[in-house]
């Protein structure tokens, strides 16, 4: 038998993994608090001997021992049960006697967790805190002939556009003769990212799909929020709301036929229809939603039977080229809806997004262009892809629309760019930055996640166990153990927070820079970023 | 100062527009100089007739002919009068801190801007901006604009204080006499007008549609001396004619300006979401189950995990890894419960040699695995219990079954098998080939290991049970054939007797270890000086030990490689002064000794080979598979003719525990056959150490002494010792002891208080608790 | 911030009339560059209606160039009017050799084109002139279209006009435009100098126009080689406005649905609201996002003023029967017709275009929130 003494290559101490707990004798009550909330069990309580060394004074009697026992929280080391960093024995503990602390050093962890030889998969973000983003300034403040805008005091008029849109010439011409128009949906350039009902829990899912109707409905906001692919709940197709909503469809298909067959009661389109073609989380890789969080819910949703494991394979099976896929595939969605919903795809941010972007510009139905750079997804995802794969998404957005400009189809394709828009707190900035770098409009899911949900994730590698359905806020949990820890109506009561918090900022951003009345869309005059090659490659000014 | 009349003051000179430096230098110094009505032909200029503090408190009245620029009037003061016979440029009254401003025409954009004492009257429209930052200062009157047309866009924006009045005569088809979005950030002040007004910012201001009293008599009283001054007094009664034409736009005061009046999430989601989608919202039709929100900490069906009392669901390590079985660290509980003569006596439920075997010749694996072991504490000492087995009294036997069965060897194998059989009430007959039962034990351990009165002892007991055993019985095909006629089941166990033989020259001159040992333990062989031993293996160091008592003075031990020996036998033949060497191949043996491949010559008197046994089965049927001399068997130790077991080293060389474990096994087996039940057996998994919390012993004891020492130092894996950690560690007090039949008990927990935290398992000491997923809810 | 001003006349006034306006509303702009354009010519110009009119400032070489060039393309010069400014011009304008004004004759090839190729052509031969003395600067063209005569230059207007000797009879104008410029570059760049001219149609404004890139970028990728230069972010609002009337083929009351387009609330209560969102969103671009007031003239020889629909600069059109003027400052109009009925002057506001036509008649003013009177 192995004694505790044993080691084997993975055999990690507390020092070797990437989050410590450290624990507070003093402080702690063993209320039970935090080894009942861990969502990987990383810690357990324990018995310790403690040994007292008594020496009388003088030396007159011999030294004697005394043994005693007491308990305390104890950090699992083994690879299964590495502390993951979320916080939540901190948040639950009455006394604060217990917090994971980052290591100090590059973790041994990151070594052994490919156990059984298979390599790290995880939810999450990126581990690359940097963001082109947030280095770009707005530097063209009206200070002269116009200025600067009062924020509270104009009008502002931040809307965008979702839909092919004609160039006026033709626009006249097919008004002149009554011809087809292809649907345009006015709406709020922050679109809330596709995030799957199974990938999000029920009640997240409901918290910002109400959060979203209650934008629309009371504050007048256009707000729209992508279902991604799981389908959609039939109450929601059947109802009102659905205008708010862009329903997704990639190569995994699920739901679809629940779609379907409500298609003959839907009293409103939906927003549009995004095909999916790759995401920045993993581009060109597929997913994979295991049988265990398809449970009864999501498999009514997805139309599938309960417990089995739905691939998403990387590409839509039946179609032999992008080119062709999209054609197909956006003429098929077309025709669901009587051409009255504009259909457009989403890819990953690849150094060939110019080649599906010309092809678009050719298809007279697409209706648009999303696409999601490297540090976009909330998925689940192998780590080396979130960390290694994709295209940042700056230079691919600002790539696309100067494409599109020496087209002259700047403005009949709109670009929606995703991808780490507000990774570090900055949604306002980032969207403003992709706005006037061409993007019509922004998508973002995880910022969503953080600040309407309280997601714990970080580009330091805290949590990110949305894949394994333990997401101890209940976010990306199907356990309703978990998931009834999240009161849709709050994450509803945040959204609206968090728009109407980014509508202010996206006017305090537009109004120095003298403009209210229309998106500032491709204004890259007013951008500007301390690093020469940043600036020459996205064409903006240089500032020091 | 003298007073004095009219000053005129031109805005050109020979077709040169004046600068507006100089036109303020010369209306300056004509106030300085006394000039009370100072008359201006204006081009242009700005600011004219503000700051005309020289002036004191005499009126000056300036008359603005021409064509007035902009900020006419700016920083005015209240002496002064001006009065410009014609429309004005932007920004008339700016500053304005006193001064009565009078336009006969048009003004254009940002009329009266932060404006905070005097009037300015404008006879004609005003252009965007209007009344725009306004103030009113409470040392002062507040401000006033008279406005005989209409506004321009984003009137009042800003105002905070001050009475702007807009007559609307002209406007009277307008559908907003006050422009496009009026009083936007509006705080202070109040706008009368005439007219109507589509849109004003409602967060800002409140309109007043029905005038009250007091500003209705206020607005008729300066109205008049509006148009007195505009010299449209013949319109007063025209313009109070209707009252209901009037209406008053006046600042919120911040309390009044609530946040807009959206409704509350919770009132959204019952009047808008739920009664859109249906009550449950986006899924209430496909779940049925509660959903509504809970905290972190639940309990009940909520916990995430549960307690699981899991006493001995799992073996504690020593009896899973005892070859034969023996319940260890029950026998250690028994003694804990001061229930000694059981402890005891349980022993031979498991095997006929407890004292032999566990007390002397077992390398023990059972104290070898113990959990203790694993942190450095020392294995409580079975050896102990196992000698005090030798008064251990014999079970009784079930009822006999007149079933029979042939144990072919009366070595430790048959011994066990029959001994079992016999506690099961089948008939075990015993065919040994020698003179005395005991096979190994018996014949070739040295009595250093053994006192010969134990194993005298404990044969004797299973001889007085199994009854029949036919001593010197040789065994051919044809014996054994008839044995399958006349039993039931034949069990083979007639050891590994025959010395491995190896193919080197002077072979013959060479002792077998196992012929050594038999004829060393009757004392009848001798041996030279100098001994070598091929082969040390744990044979060949008994065999060492053996030829130093016989009087070797030096014993060398060669193997092809390390050697395997390990234990009792090896400490023995180290102690006794073996040397041991490898890798060394013989090559030979002769006269001197032992010859080695690479030349060397061990020097040996006697040489003994202890390369191993292999069985003599010769007896054995043709159709009994065999592999390289063993017998083959399956887990149950049956061959592949259905009558025949085979057990003991006649199967594979191993411990005698090895041999007395699978003569249990043979024993079940046969049993399960002849009885025709399947009983499972030990299916239990071994508990996993680290559920052993051994941090409750002292860690400085270094042995033990008696039998309660060992007990109480038994940590009782995966068997609850009764201790109550688990009742007191539990923070929700949520684990009670509960009293069942007899000695019997169990803990239980109270599920609506357990949280699931795990303090149980944490704290257990045996390793009882264990925390598993709770079961998934839907 | 610039200053505006613009007249329309039915008897030539002299250009002087303008200037003057601008130097009442002095103090308001900076007296960094004065632009004028000159069309519905009187004096000796009324007898070459027909005939493209050169305008810009040459060099002595460039002035070499320009005629080898035009007798390359078979021009005549048929008029000239010899601009010779006095020896020392006045601080802060630069010494010039020749302002040039010439009226040429057509190529008789061109006899027979259509008056589309004949505007296309008149206006690449513009751009090709700019292009060959853009290097040198030998040669700054401002126009070069019949009944049209620009003049720009660096300097306080009144005594650009005085040192260029403007006050003459064969300059007198029924309409001009003129702009008393504000300047907010440090390097004065005289095509940055409005007015701004395309085909017939000129504009100038004030303000600054925040959307300016995207407007660049969207008229630049039209394929109309006209949509060039933009030295002033001013100058795009001249390419709409032609954009619109000669590419769109719609009228003037248009102009302000395009740059500022309304509200889409204000749109879903509007009569032709459907029509008009399809009309701002395939003209989204095309939304100047400043705060500005434009006068400008159309081909048709009607001066207008729309305003932007935020800040709304200072504005106010007034006049008589017979003349009307527009300008950025009430004193700038009454000083120059004080003999109108001054309440009848009119100040734009968010919705509104005034425009005063051929006729002079009348102001006509229409709102953005009114139905749309021609049937799309």
């Amino acid at each position: 038998m192995e004694s505790v003494g044993t080691i084997n290559p993975s055999t990690l101490s507390v020092k070797d993994l990437l989050w410590q707990i450290m624990w507070n004798k003093d402080k702690c009550t063993l209320c039970g608090q935090c080894t009942a909330v861990c969502p990987v069990r990383a810690i357990e309580l324990g018995v310790h001997r403690k040994r007292t060394l008594q020496v009388p004074v003088g030396l007159e009697e011999k030294p004697s021992n005394l043994f005693s026992v007491y308990f305390g929280i104890n950090q699992r080391t083994d690879v299964a049960h590495a502390c993951v960093g979320c916080g939540m024995c901190n948040l639950v503990c009455p006394n604060g006697a217990i917090m994971p602390l980052r290591s100090d050093e590059i973790d041994k962890f990151r070594f052994h967790a490919n156990q059984g030889g298979e390599p790290r998969r995880r939810g999450g973000r990126r581990n690359a805190p940097d963001s082109v983003l947030d280095k770009i300034k707005f530097v063209r403040i009206s200070m002269l002939t116009d200025p600067a805008l009062d924020a509270g005091r104009h009008e502002f008029e931040l809307r965008t556009l979702l839909g092919r849109i004609l160039p006026p010439e033709e626009m006249l011409k097919v008004s002149k003769e009554n011809g087809w128009m292809p649907p345009i949906r006015e709406i709020y350039p922050l679109i809330i990212g596709s995030m799957s009902f199974g990938a999000l829990s029920p009640n997240m899912w409901e918290g910002l799909q109400m959060g979203v109707a209650y934008l629309n409905e009371e504050l007048g906001m256009p707000v729209r929020i992508c279902t991604g692919e799981g389908g959609c709940p039939s109450r929601l197709l059947k109802s009102r709301f659905l205008k708010y909503v862009i329903l997704q469809i990639a190569s995994g298909y699920f739901g679809w036929d629940e779609i379907i067959h409500n298609l003959p009661y839907m009293k409103e389109d939906p927003c549009a229809i995004e095909i999916k073609y790759g995401q920045g989380a993993k581009p060109g890789d597929g997913g994979l939603l295991m049988w265990y969080k398809v449970n009864k819910l999501i498999a009514a949703i997805r139309g599938v039977p309960q417990g089995v494991s739905l691939p998403s394979p990387p590409t839509h099976q039946t179609k032999y080229s992008i080119e062709e896929a999209v054609a197909k595939m956006i003429q098929s969605m077309y025709m669901a809806w009587g051409f009255r919903v504009p259909v457009y795809p989403k890819i990953s941010a690849t150094s060939t997004t110019l080649a599906v972007l010309n092809n678009l510009t050719r298809n007279h139905y697409a209706a648009g262009l999303a696409i999601d750079g490297e540090d976009g997804g909330t998925g689940a995802a192998y780590n080396v892809s979130m960390n290694h794969m994709g295209h940042p998404i700056a230079s691919n957005l600002r790539d696309a629309y100067l494409n599109l400009v020496k087209l002259g189809k700047q403005n009949e394709i709109p670009l929606f760019a995703g991808g780490g828009i507000g990774k570090n707190g900055n949604l306002a900035a980032n969207a403003a930055a992709l706005i006037m770098l061409g993007a019509s409009g922004v998508q973002t899911g995880k910022y969503i996640m953080q600040a309407a949900a309280g997601c714990l994730g970080s580009e330091a590698d805290r949590c990110n166990v949305c894949n394994i359905g333990v997401c101890p806020k209940g976010i990306t949990s199907q356990d309703s153990r978990l998931d009834r820890r999240l009161d849709p109506e709050k994450v509803a009561q945040r959204i609206v927070d968090v728009y109407l918090n980014f509508d202010t900022e996206l006017k305090k951003i537009f109004a120095p820079l003298g403009r209210s009345t229309s998106l500032p869309i491709g204004m890259s005059d007013a951008l500007g970023i301390d690093d020469a090659a940043a600036a020459e490659r996205l064409n903006i000014k240089y500032v020091l | 100062m003298v007073k004095k009349g009219t000053i005129k003051i031109a805005g050109q000179e020979h077709g040169i527009r004046v600068e507006s430096r100089v036109l303020e230098e010369e209306i300056q110094q004509a106030v300085t100089k006394g000039y009370r009505h100072i008359e201006v032909a204006a081009y242009g200029q700005h600011g004219i007739g503000g700051r005309l503090w020289r002036g004191g408190d005499a009126q000056i009245k300036v008359d603005v002919t021409g064509s007035s620029g902009q900020r006419l009037g700016s920083m005015g003061f209240a002496n002064t009068m001006i009065e410009v016979f014609g429309p004005a440029s932007d920004d008339v009254g700016w500053l304005n801190a006193g001064a009565l401003i009078i336009v006969r025409g048009n003004a254009t954009n940002g009329v009266a801007n932060a404006m905070a004492q005097g009037k300015v009257y404008i006879d004609g429209d005003i252009g965007a901006r209007g009344m725009t930052m306004t103030k009113h200062n409470p040392r002062f009157e507040p401000p006033e604009l008279w406005v005989f047309g209409k506004a321009g866009d984003s009137f009042a924006e800003f105002m905070a204080g001050g009475v702007a009045v807009v007559c609307g005569v002209g406007s009277e088809n307008e559908k907003d006499v006050l422009g496009y979005r009026p009083c936007v950030g509006m705080v202070g002040g109040k706008i009368f007008f005439r007219g109507s007004q589509s849109s004003y910012s409602v967060h800002d201001a409140r309109l007043i549609t029905d005038l009250p009293k007091e500003e209705w008599s206020w607005l008729k009283i300066n109205l008049k001396k509006f148009l007195q001054a505009i010299g449209k007094e013949y319109l007063f009664e025209d313009l109070v004619e209707k009252r209901q034409e009037w209406k008053l736009l006046s600042a919120l005061k911040p309390h009044e300006k609530k946040e807009r009046s959206i409704r509350k999430m919770n009132v959204f989601r019952l009047d808008a979401w739920e009664r859109e989608l249906g009550s449950g919202g986006l899924i209430g039709d496909l779940v049925s189950v509660d959903r509504s929100p809970i905290g972190l900490i639940t309990s009940g069906e909520l916990r995430r995990f549960v307690p699981i009392w899991a006493n001995e669901k799992y073996l504690p390590p020593c009896q899973a890894h005892c070859p034969t079985g023996i319940p260890v660290q029950k026998r250690w509980e028994l003694i804990r419960k001061g229930k000694m003569q059981e402890a005891v006596n349980l022993a031979l439920e498991y095997t006929p040699f407890p004292a032999t075997v566990c007390g002397y010749l077992c390398p023990n694996l059972c104290m070898q695995n113990c959990s203790r072991q694993t942190v450095n504490l020392p294995a409580v000492d079975i050896t102990i219990l196992g000698k005090a087995s030798l008064e251990a009294k014999e079970p009784k036997p079930h009822p006999a079954t007149g079933k029979k069965v042939a144990v072919i060897g009366g070595g430790a194998a048959g011994l066990s098998v029959a001994w079992q059989l016999w506690m099961k009430g089948h008939d075990a007959v015993i065919y040994e080939g020698r003179k005395q039962l005991g096979g190994k034990i018996t014949e070739t351990i040295p009595q250093s290991r053994i006192p010969d009165e134990i194993v005298a002892h404990e044969i004797k007991r299973l001889a007085k049970n199994v009854h029949h055993i036919h001593l010197n019985a040789s065994l051919t095909k044809e014996k054994f054939g008839k044995l399958k006629n006349e039993f039931d089941f034949i069990v083979i166990a007639s050891g590994a007797a025959k010395p491995r033989k190896i193919n080197v020259r002077g072979i013959d001159k060479a002792l077998a270890a196992l012929d050594f040992l038999r004829q060393s333990k009757l004392n009848c062989i001798k041996v030279g000086k100098k001994v070598v031993v091929i082969g040390a293996g744990n044979v060949g160091c008994d065999a060492a030990t053996e030829a130093f008592r016989l009087g070797a003075k030096s014993v060398t031990l060669i193997d092809v490689q390390q050697p395997a020996s390990f234990g009792v036998e090896r400490r023995h033949a180290e102690t006794a002064g073996a040397k041991f060497l490898w890798p060394c191949f013989t090559k030979a043996i002769t006269a001197k000794g032992v010859e080695l491949t690479d030349g060397e010559v061990l020097p040996a008197d006697t040489v003994i080979v202890a390369v191993g046994d292999v069985p003599d089965l010769s007896f054995l049927p043709d159709d009994v598979a065999t592999k390289k001399g063993f017998i083959v068997v399956n887990e149950y130790f049956k061959t592949n003719d259905d009558q025949i077991f085979a057990i003991g080293d006649a199967v594979k060389p191993g411990l005698l525990t090895d041999a007395i474990g699978a003569g249990r096994i043979a024993a079940r087996a046969i049993n399960d056959l002849l009885k025709g039940s399947h009983e499972t057996y030990d299916q239990l998994l071994p508990i996993d150490f680290n559920r052993i919390k051994t941090e409750y012993f002292d860690a400085r004891i270094k042995s033990f002494s008696d039998l309660v020492s060992c007990a109480t130092n038994c940590a009782s894996c995966g068997a609850c010792r009764d201790c109550g950690m688990c009742e007191s560690i539990c923070p929700q007090n949520a684990i009670s002891r509960k009293t069942l039949e007899g000695e019997n008990f169990e803990y239980v927990v109270d599920e609506e208080l357990c949280i699931g935290c795990g303090f149980c398992a944490g704290t257990c000491p045996t390793g009882v608790w264990e925390i598993v997923e709770n079961a998934p809810l839907e | 911030m610039c200053r505006l001003f613009s007249i329309t006349s039915n008897d030539p006034l002299s250009p002087m009339v303008a200037i003057r306006a601008i130097d009442v509303m002095k103090e308001g702009h900076d007296g960094s560059g004065v632009g004028l354009f000159l069309t519905d010519l009187g004096g000796e110009f009324e007898n070459f209606k027909e005939q493209p009119i050169l305008s810009g400032i040459f060099s002595n070489e460039g002035l070499k160039t320009l005629d080898r060039f035009m007798i390359d393309q078979d021009f005549m010069v048929k008029y000239k009017l010899s601009i010779k400014p006095a020896k020392t011009p006045p601080a802060g304008t630069p010494k010039r050799d020749n302002y040039v004004i010439r009226v040429y004759e057509y190529p008789a090839e061109w006899e027979g084109l259509s008056k589309e190729e004949i505007n296309l052509r008149l206006m690449m031969i513009q751009l090709k002139l700019r292009s060959m003395g853009e290097q040198d600067e030998s040669m700054l063209i401002f126009s070069f279209w019949p009944d049209v005569i620009m003049m720009k230059e660096v300097g306080d207007p009144l005594s650009v006009a005085q040192y260029l000797g403007l006050d003459r009879e064969e300059l007198k104008v029924r309409v001009i435009l003129g702009q008393g410029r504000q300047n907010t570059n440090y390097a004065i760049n005289i095509y940055a100098c409005h007015p701004f001219f395309i085909q017939g149609t000129a504009s100038a404004t004030n303000g600054e126009n925040t959307a300016f890139v995207p407007i660049r970028e969207f008229l630049c990728s039209r394929n109309f080689p006209g949509y060039t230069g933009y030295n002033s972010d001013s100058e795009v609002f001249t390419h709409i406005l032609h954009y619109m009337q000669n590419q769109l083929g719609m009228g003037m009351e248009m102009y302000k649905h395009i740059i500022t387009p309304l509200k889409d609330t204000e749109l879903d209560r509007h009569p032709d609201g459907m029509w008009l969102r399809k009309l701002k969103q395939s003209c989204r671009p095309l939304i100047i996002d400043g705060p500005n007031c434009v006068i400008g003239c159309l081909p048709d020889k009607s001066i207008f003023m729309v305003q932007d629909s935020k800040k709304l600069r200072p504005g106010v059109v007034g006049g008589k029967p017979g003349m009307f003027a527009f300008s950025s400052e009430m004193c700038g109009l009454d000083a120059t017709i004080p003999d109108r009925y001054s309440n009848f002057d009119y100040q734009p506001m968010k919705y509104e275009t005034v425009l005063v036509s051929r006729e002079r008649q009348e102001i006509k003013k229409w709102n953005q929130l009114e139905p749309l009177t021609h049937p799309h």
